[in-house]
């Protein structure tokens, strides 16, 4: 396999990874660019881009989403970042759209730290050990960081939902109309 | 259902991304292998409501006080002790102190040669000119917001003017042999290439040309400049404009070019397998010089006047508060005129000064340091350097 072969297949293996991970640092407008630079640098590095890859590639990006020195005024929320995608895959169903919208509230509540912890886990489907690589710390304190969120967050969701019962009935009330 | 399983049920549906995802891929591979991916990203922004700044504090340094003249158009390292230096930096006179220790800023806060102004905002850009250097400022620090800019041109004895420049995100091109500012900006379906003189203030060249301009956000092309001629960055490549003839063409074979330009040479990827760059001179077309790029050097950037090529090693990583985390690798410097290769120690965040020597800034320390790319010898400047981000001379800020 030659170096273009490889990064194709870098592409094609993980690029959606890339993405998503992408998407809920810096939102979907500038996540294309993340995307295109994050391979951008494993072309030009693709002699160091080891064989387990998503953690490096995920590592890259998370290296330019901070280079490009946005994140603190443009940073936007989880429910904000991910609503494009989960427009086009949205259930029909209001309870489900409103309970996801209660997690990612809740989720913002948490610390940056806490938050990417258990994303990565959860939703970039890492290992510890790849995790805390990405997260730049030893995976002994990544542990107790992720512990840590996944107690804060169950006590969070514990509490009642912000988003009351007549939200959710005028949404289907609206739904229902002829 | 535990934590984790409760954040799966809910997490960016894989489908629709992978869909997105393979809608991007030949252009993201593509982008990868011109590598012009980077210079690439960046967001249109809003033009709004020019607001005039108000300047507030000047303060003038030691050599003015002293009224020390020095001679020559630059300040020679001697290799001498540090007092020798601090002493130097003291005593030169304005031209040479701007030409050798170049312009930074902390804040609101900039630092020409050895005077320093401050204004009421926050310092976005410097871009060195023959007559001092022009600084972008606004209320935030970055070039990427929808806030107005409003530019200031100061002089190396401190003095300053305000420069009418009414544009938003933009790149615009200078030269630190030349009194002029060039850009570029949308007439209609077409271009406007604008050149002004900074010392009268008047514009001085204005054409209007053809062409796409679709891969960065910016307003109008990014432009670069230097002699009697401008040059914009369009998807076809860069197009020239000699406003004492008035001709106008596109530079031949700069379609996906990296916009890395400086003092009349750019720098583009010959063969998109080969990660070298190429360094050529824009009106003759000739090969300056081959500069090599591999794992430890994958990206470069010229000096401000032309003469260096700085080889990157790894970016530097900041955190979300905008504080370094990881410090860029190790860089080495090329002499485009010798291919002399010299590293300099350290892991540092290298600006430029305009007759080319390096500039590095610690703000702990409250230190200054200028190199000689071409020997590696350094003057090392004590310089209470005021808090805020730095931001240095000769570096590109504009994402």
């Amino acid at each position: 396999m030659n170096d273009r072969e490889r990064l194709e297949l870098l592409y094609d293996t993980f690029a959606h990874r890339v993405y998503a991970y992408a998407l809920r640092h810096c939102g979907a407008n500038d996540a294309d660019d993340v995307l295109s630079e994050t391979f951008a640098v494993a072309w030009r590095r693709i002699d160091v881009v080891p064989e387990h890859s998503l953690p490096w590639l995920l590592k890259t990006a998370g290296n330019l989403i901070r280079n490009r020195r946005r994140a603190d005024t443009r940073r936007t929320d989880l429910t904000t970042s991910l609503a494009r995608f989960h427009h086009e895959a949205s259930s029909p169903f209001d309870e489900v759209v409103v309970e996801r919208e209660h997690v990612l509230t809740v989720l913002e509540r948490l610390t940056d730290l806490e938050r990417e912890a258990l994303l990565l886990i959860a939703w970039d489907g890492l290992n510890l050990v790849d995790a805390s690589a990405v997260a730049g710390c030893a995976p002994r304190a990544f542990r107790a960081r992720l512990s840590r969120a996944r107690a804060r967050l169950t006590a969070e969701l514990a509490q009642p939902s912000p988003l009351s019962s007549d939200v959710l009935t005028a949404s289907v009330h609206k739904e229902i109309q002829p | 259902m535990n934590v984790d399983e409760k954040l799966r049920e809910f997490a960016p549906p894989e489908e629709a991304i992978r869909l997105h995802s393979r809608r991007l891929r030949s252009q993201v591979l593509q982008a990868a292998m011109d590598d012009t991916a980077i210079a690439q990203s960046v967001t249109v922004m809003s033009v709004r409501t020019r607001r005039r700044r108000r300047l507030i504090v000047r303060t003038v340094v030691a050599a003015a006080a002293l009224g020390i003249v020095a001679t020559g158009l630059s300040v020679s390292f001697d290799g001498g002790s540090p007092a020798s230096a601090q002493e130097r930096f003291i005593e030169a006179a304005p031209a040479p102190a701007y030409d050798t220790y170049g312009a930074f800023s902390t804040g609101s806060t900039v630092y020409i040669g050895n005077h320093q102004v401050t204004f009421d905002e926050k310092i976005k850009a410097l871009y060195y000119t023959s007559e001092g250097v022009l600084v972008r400022m606004g209320k935030v620090a970055y070039t990427d917001t929808s806030g107005p800019s409003h530019y200031t041109l100061i002089r190396p004895d401190g003095t300053y003017t305000s420069i009418e420049l009414r544009m938003g995100d933009r790149v615009v091109g200078t030269d630190p042999d030349s009194p002029n500012v060039a850009y570029a900006e949308p007439t209609g379906s077409r271009w406007s290439f604008v050149v002004i003189d900074l010392v009268t203030g008047k514009e001085v060249a204005r054409t209007t040309v053809d062409g796409n301009f679709t891969w960065g956000g910016w307003e109008a092309p990014p432009v670069t400049l230097a002699g009697d001629r401008m040059w914009a960055l369009f998807d076809a490549g860069w197009m020239e404009y000699n406003w004492r003839t008035g001709a106008t063409r596109r530079v031949p074979g700069t379609k996906n070019a990296p916009l890395e330009t400086a003092h009349g040479r750019f720098a583009y990827y010959n063969d998109v397998s080969q990660p070298d760059w190429l360094v050529k001179d824009f009106v003759t077309g000739e090969l300056v010089r081959r500069i090599p790029m591999d794992q430890e050097n994958y990206g470069g950037a010229l000096s401000p006047d032309g003469r260096y090529v700085r080889l990157n090693g790894e970016w530097p990583v900041y955190d979300e508060d905008d504080k370094l985390v990881s410090p860029p690798g190790p860089s080495s410097f090329v002499s485009l005129a010798t291919g002399k290769v010299v590293a300099l120690e350290g892991r540092e965040l290298y600006g430029w000064t305009p007759g080319g020597n390096t500039l590095t800034v610690d703000a702990k320390r409250d230190r200054l340091t200028v190199c000689n790319p071409a020997t590696g010898d350094c003057d090392r400047i004590d310089l209470k350097v005021g808090s805020g981000r730095v931001k240095l001379g000769g570096l590109p800020y504009e994402s």
